[in-house]
């Protein structure tokens, strides 16, 4: 059915527009590319790099990783958001705010920290080593199955996040329905669980789509997985069609699991209920509640304990943080500054756009919603090399582009190309949620399309907005790998400073640095808090 | 179930409101309808007796079995009720017969059992040929019939309902309320049924409990509510009765600003009191009281008109509609009805 | 389209232009400023201080990129290359060399000789003035004190495939980095069959390699191996930090093929939009000030003018063997030995 205004298609189609501009575009260039050597149509660059038997083994070992990263993110994911959202867990609205840190922390960050703490000074390290009956380094000696864990714990927060997002505005009645004669385990699994299914695939989804592109995780501990090869025909060959045309599996690799989760979301048996203000209905723990905080509170002290403790420990006292921002007489202060500026407009620009589409996409037939949404998730699956050398080759070129490409806009647009897709799934599933007729009832009073966009169908919306902003704000904050190459001369992101100093073994700014960021990135949640007195819990 | 008791139940919904000292019986085999308008507490009521939300202070029985009282809170799942919700909270992810399935394999039933009862209660409710069919395939009046089975296949000693015809039209309305009546009778189970439109409850109920303010304002039969409404509430809720200031003359006889108006009130000593009058009491009438017409509405058959004297409005039939501004004189012809516990109720 | 429709797009097209307005600094705009783009792959706690210094001096502004060979990014070669069409950059001031000589063959660089590289050996200088070689590093063996006694270890790189080896000792995966620059001079060297043969023992013997020369470093720092192949910065870090490491210099009798030593290099991009000023930075990157302070960095870089009084840490060219190289050579097998190495490491 179709219940669109002209406004919310002219306005969509803008939005559209951009998106394709923005975050298409620069990956659709790259990839036509590739079939042009020499002003010749072919397969050159495939033929170079595509199918050696090396690398059906590395795609088999990258599935491995990435499944596995997955299935761990789902097998503490779930029962965590599921205890934090649903049950009497004592503390859980606290634990609820502070789970997605180690996102904050770039994946490289993390394992850093694992690979101090397992270092000869603590006695982990050792242990571990004399379990194994290890000679040679901890680090190393089991590729995939440290690859696995380091990406589990880098991007699990994705699968909470969207967990407790679904589960959270569930009709409750769905479950009263059941509890009458329905045990509690059966309705957990059969309706509550069930009917947050596309929820958890889409978190499931975003961690395999970065599980699979990441390479600083897997080349630290020696695993060998399909995107090195990307990276190492970036770094090493210096022929860009080929790497792009090299990471074309990987992209065919991430759109399984798009395409499976637009199947499941397209049908209408998934087509999510109507939002509800009702608050989660609260299932008693009783005797489990006790094992259950154990297992939250531990959970918890892994991923963001441990990790964030050994930073703290590392960078020590104040004047850390203070030669931090001084290193040899140079500020890096302003590049904190440029981090949180440019993240915060990329993440704003997101969510406008993504709104806009989001209504489009909501109020329009199946087919077209559906595809909306296929593309949007598109540019995700590309990695950040891919990205960047796109965003060169189509903006670096005199002219109007010239204004871009020279100015921090290329890194916004360069965010926004990588992170974007966040934004619309987020904002785009809470509009699709908004029952038209509110909107309507405005427009029958003589409400302008504008005011009722904004009074109405994104106000109600306003919570999967703020949860989208926020995530592209801190994927912005941490991106690496894109920044490296379009980052204007004299403008410099936290994380390109980071990982300058690592090389050069100053532990003690690289943690406090690091800190830093994830300070930054708390900062809007703390702000919220201190404005309003309310948790900001994401959700 | 022998049946349900509900004593003084009392509950604080939000900060500004409560229900309280709520009270009444469900007999066995009986529906009882809880009417009242929106917000008067019928729907926490129910979901209280469903066990959904606990109660402050009272007690719910059933039987012999007390469910609910202050530190006794027995889980909905022991309570061996079911419910019907307003937005029926079908599963969008399983079909029909597996909404039925889902619900009833916990009850211990052997495989074979359980489908032919599935089946008996799908052929109930005359869904037999839409088992294999998700929620979002199935008509608005096959939903309700749909969720009123998954209600009953459990084969609850009470089912509880809340609002499910809500979102029906009115035809389909009328013939899903002959449906639940039915199969009401048939299967001889109680049923509390929450609505808020006094002709669903005249139609559906044994008893009627009036709710307004969190409170219970009247409990009969639905011929006792309508014809003998306790007070002001109960009398416009329910039909659009006249109230009327009466002042007691002689024997049965009152003295109202429509003349004087029959109200078997007993020998209750009463000498004044608020009367109500349905409009099928007045009727037009050379020697009657003169009264200006403010507006009618056409009823199917016959007019609703308004009227007017020294400032108070009331509601009569007429077979044509008078002109707005025109005079008619009216008498009342049928009994009034003498109200109680209104504040400027009856004096003695 | 109604009005109020033409104004909802206006309004959508301003709040977008608005918010990237807002972050949109003073970068726009041609070549006239007093400015040159500097892309700099020397660590920028190195380099930072020395460019701000070359800012105090003349008064141009330096918009530099940093960037490093062992960080995990496609770096600023690949960005060189696909500005190609419409270059950005005037200086890139490259930690090594094998890169360089890749960027001359396409077509990147253009040339520019510096009075101040008179007194740096032709073999660190491209003959056509592309490029000039500055302060070098040069591959050590770094080996743990504790456990193994500098007389043990072998003295010949050849020598690592020796079975007696395997597990006591690590390398970086020869994919990336200087690493990969060592592994195609010995393709050049030995030529490809002895190469390839050689370097299928070597994985045979430390398996996948680690990724970086600074992990080989603190891994032997740490005592999971005896010692590994690594560079002399590299090294000084764990000789600052105390850890119970020395270094040696592999092939240094004269009999054999010498120490690998790998320069710095600065060049000129074609095409850059501040020709003049390129040349002063390149100028003064070249100059005596800049090596020396380099070598007394926490890095030791080699200083290649001759006459620079360089600390004790830091070996000078007369001190070691250095290996006699042709990088333009290396450069053109260095591509088919990374397929090679590829297939043998990366599986």
């Amino acid at each position: 059915m179709s219940r669109r205004s002209k406004s919310v298609v002219i306005s969509g189609s803008v939005a559209m527009g951009a998106f394709f501009l923005i975050c298409l575009l620069p990956v659709a260039y790259m990839f036509f590319a590739t079939f042009e050597s020499d002003s010749e149509i072919g397969f050159d660059a495939y033929k170079k790099v595509l199918f050696q038997a090396r690398q059906w083994t590395l795609l088999w070992q990258t599935a491995v990783v990435a499944l596995s990263a997955v299935a761990l993110s789902l097998l503490f994911g779930v029962p965590f958001a599921y205890l934090t959202v649903k049950s009497d867990l004592p503390l859980r609205r606290f634990f609820g705010s502070i789970y997605f840190i180690p996102l904050i922390v770039p994946p490289y960050m993390i394992v850093f920290s694992w690979d101090r703490i397992l270092s000869e000074r603590f006695p982990l390290g050792p242990w571990l080593k004399e379990m194994f009956e290890l000679k040679g380094a901890l680090i190393g000696a089991f590729p995939l199955t440290a690859a696995s864990i380091f990406l589990f714990l880098s991007y699990f927060p994705l699968v909470i996040l969207l967990t407790r997002s679904a589960l959270s505005t569930q009709d409750p009645s769905f479950e009263e329905a059941g509890v009458f004669s329905v045990s509690e385990k059966r309705l957990r699994r059969g309706v509550t669980l069930r009917l947050a299914l596309p929820g958890i695939v889409t978190g499931a989804t975003f961690v395999f789509i970065f599980a699979l592109s990441n390479y600083g995780v897997p080349n630290m501990v020696q695993a060998n997985v399909y995107a090195l090869e990307v990276f190492y025909q970036f770094k090493t060959a210096y022929d860009q069609d080929a790497a792009t045309a090299s990471a074309v599996p990987l992209v065919l690799l991430a759109l399984i699991p798009i395409l499976f989760q637009r199947i499941l979301e397209g049908g209408r048996r998934y087509s999510s209920p109507r939002i509800t203000n009702r608050e989660p209905r609260i299932v008693p723990l009783g005797r489990w509640r006790i094992p259950a905080l154990l297992f939250v509170t531990v959970f918890l002290i892994v991923t963001v304990g441990i990790p964030i403790g050994m930073l703290l420990w590392l960078a020590g006292g104040i004047s850390s943080y203070r030669g931090a921002l001084d290193v040899e007489g140079l500020g890096a202060l302003p590049d904190l500054l440029s981090s949180l500026k440019y993240a915060a407009a990329a993440a704003t620009v997101a969510v406008i756009i993504g709104a806009f589409m989001g209504i489009l996409a909501a109020r329009s037939r199946k087919l077209v919603s559906g595809s909306i949404d296929f593309l949007s998730m598109l540019p995700f699956a590309f990695p950040a090399g891919v990205v960047g050398i796109g965003l060169i080759r189509l903006w670096n070129r005199p002219g109007i582009f010239d204004v871009v490409y020279t100015s921090s806009a290329i890194l916004i647009i360069g965010f926004l190309c990588r992170f974007a897709p966040f934004a619309f799934r987020a904002v785009g599933a809470g509009l699709k949620r908004v029952d038209p007729a509110f909107e309507e009832a405005a427009e029958v009073a003589g409400v302008g399309a504008f005011r009722r966009l904004f009074g109405v169908s994104f106000r109600m919306a306003l919570s999967g907005m703020s949860c989208a902003w926020i995530i592209v704000f801190i994927l912005g904050l941490g991106e690496l790998g894109m920044s490296r190459l379009v980052s204007p001369p004299g403008i410099q992101t936290m994380p390109l400073r980071i990982f300058s100093l690592i090389h050069w073994q100053y532990d003690n700014y690289v943690a406090a640095l690091c800190l830093l960021l994830v300070g930054a990135a708390l900062l809007p949640l703390v702000l919220f808090y201190l404005a309003t007195g309310k948790k900001l819990e994401i959700r | 179930m022998a049946r349900l008791e509900l004593s003084q139940v009392k509950r604080k919904i939000s900060p500004r409101f409560m229900v309280e000292d709520v009270s009444f019986v469900v007999d066995a085999g009986a529906l009882t309808v809880l009417l009242g308008p929106s917000g008067c507490g019928k729907s926490s009521t129910l979901r209280m007796i469903a066990g959904l939300d606990k109660i402050d202070a009272g007690k719910i029985q059933m039987g012999e079995r007390t469910v609910s009282a202050e530190g006794i809170h027995v889980s909905p799942g022991e309570r061996n009720v079911s419910m019907v919700f307003q937005n029926l909270a079908l599963w969008p992810h399983m079909r029909a017969v597996k909404q039925l399935r889902f619900v009833l394999k916990g009850a211990g039933l052997a495989r074979k059992d359980r489908e032919t009862r599935i089946a008996r209660y799908l052929d109930m409710v005359g869904l037999s040929d839409r088992r294999r069919s998700y929620p979002h395939q199935l008509s608005g009046g096959e939903l309700q019939r749909l969720a009123l089975a998954r209600a009953l296949v459990v084969e609850p000693s009470l089912v509880l309902l809340d609002e499910p015809l809500s979102a029906a039209d009115r035809s389909l309305r009328g013939r899903l309320q002959k449906e639940i009546r039915s199969i009401q009778k048939q299967l001889e189970i109680p049923m509390v049924y929450v609505t808020h439109d006094q002709e669903e409850a005249l139609a559906l109920a044994d008893r009627i409990v009036v709710m307004q303010g969190g409170r219970v304002e009247q409990i009969g039969t639905p011929r006792d509510v309508y014809e003998r409404p306790k007070n002001r509430f109960v009398a416009t809720f329910l039909g659009s009765n006249n109230v009327l200031q009466g002042t007691k003359r002689e024997g049965d006889f009152f003295d109202t600003v429509l003349g004087p108006v029959v109200c078997p009130a007993g020998d209750n000593g009463l000498t004044s009191g608020l009367l109500s009058l349905r409009p099928e009491a007045l009727s037009v009438h050379e020697d009657g009281v003169e009264c200006v017409v403010e507006a009618s509405t056409y009823q199917g058959g016959r007019w609703l008109t308004t009227v007017s004297r020294e400032g108070q409005y009331f509601m009569v039939f007429s077979a044509v509609a008078p002109d707005a501004g025109s005079r008619i004189r009216l008498q009342a012809v049928g009994e009034g009805f003498l109200l109680q516990g209104d504040e400027d109720g009856p004096g003695t | 389209m109604g009005l109020r429709t033409r104004r909802s797009i206006v309004s959508v097209l301003g709040v977008t232009a608005f918010v990237f307005a807002l972050t949109l600094s003073g970068c726009g705009g041609g070549g006239e400023k007093n400015e040159v783009v500097l892309y700099c792959s020397l660590d920028q706690v190195f380099s930072e201080t020395l460019i701000k210094e070359f800012e105090k001096q003349t008064g141009i502004t330096v918009k530099a990129q940093y960037d490093q060979e062992a960080t995990k990014t496609t770096g600023l070669v690949n960005r060189l290359i696909g500005e190609k069409d419409n270059p950005r950059c005037d200086v890139y001031w490259n930690n090594e060399i094998v890169l360089t000589v890749l960027l001359k063959n396409k077509g990147l660089l253009t040339p520019y000789v510096s009075s101040n590289a008179a007194t740096i050996p032709a073999t660190f200088k491209d003959q056509d003035g592309y490029w000039t070689g500055l302060a070098a590093r040069s591959r050590v063996l770094i080996y743990n004190t504790n456990k193994i006694k500098k007389e043990d270890l072998p003295t010949s790189i050849l020598d690592l495939t020796d079975p007696k080896w395997k597990d006591r000792f690590t390398i970086a995966r020869p994919l990336a980095g200087t690493t990969r620059t060592h592994a195609a001079v010995l393709f050049e060297k030995l030529g490809k069959e002895k190469a390839e043969d050689y370097f299928r023992k070597l994985q045979a013997s430390v398996g996948r390699g680690v990724d970086g020369n600074a992990r080989v470093m603190r891994m032997v720092a740490n005592g999971d191996y005896e010692f590994g192949l690594t560079d002399t910065d590299d090294a000084n870090i764990a000789r600052l930090n105390g850890d119970p490491v020395d270094i040696t210099f592999l092939d240094s009798a004269p009999d054999q093929m010498g120490t690998l030593v790998i320069p710095n290099s600065v060049m000129m991009i074609k095409g850059g939009p501040n020709s003049e000023n390129a040349k002063k930075l390149i100028d003064y990157i070249l100059s005596n000030e800049v090596e020396e302070k380099l070598a007394r960095g926490k890095s030791v870089q080699i200083p290649l003018h001759e006459g620079i009084v360089a600390p004790d840490e830091v070996v000078t060219l007369d001190e070691i063997h250095a290996m006699d190289i042709d990088f333009e050579r290396v450069a053109e097998v260095i591509e088919p030995a990374t397929e090679f190495l590829r297939d043998l490491f990366l599986k």
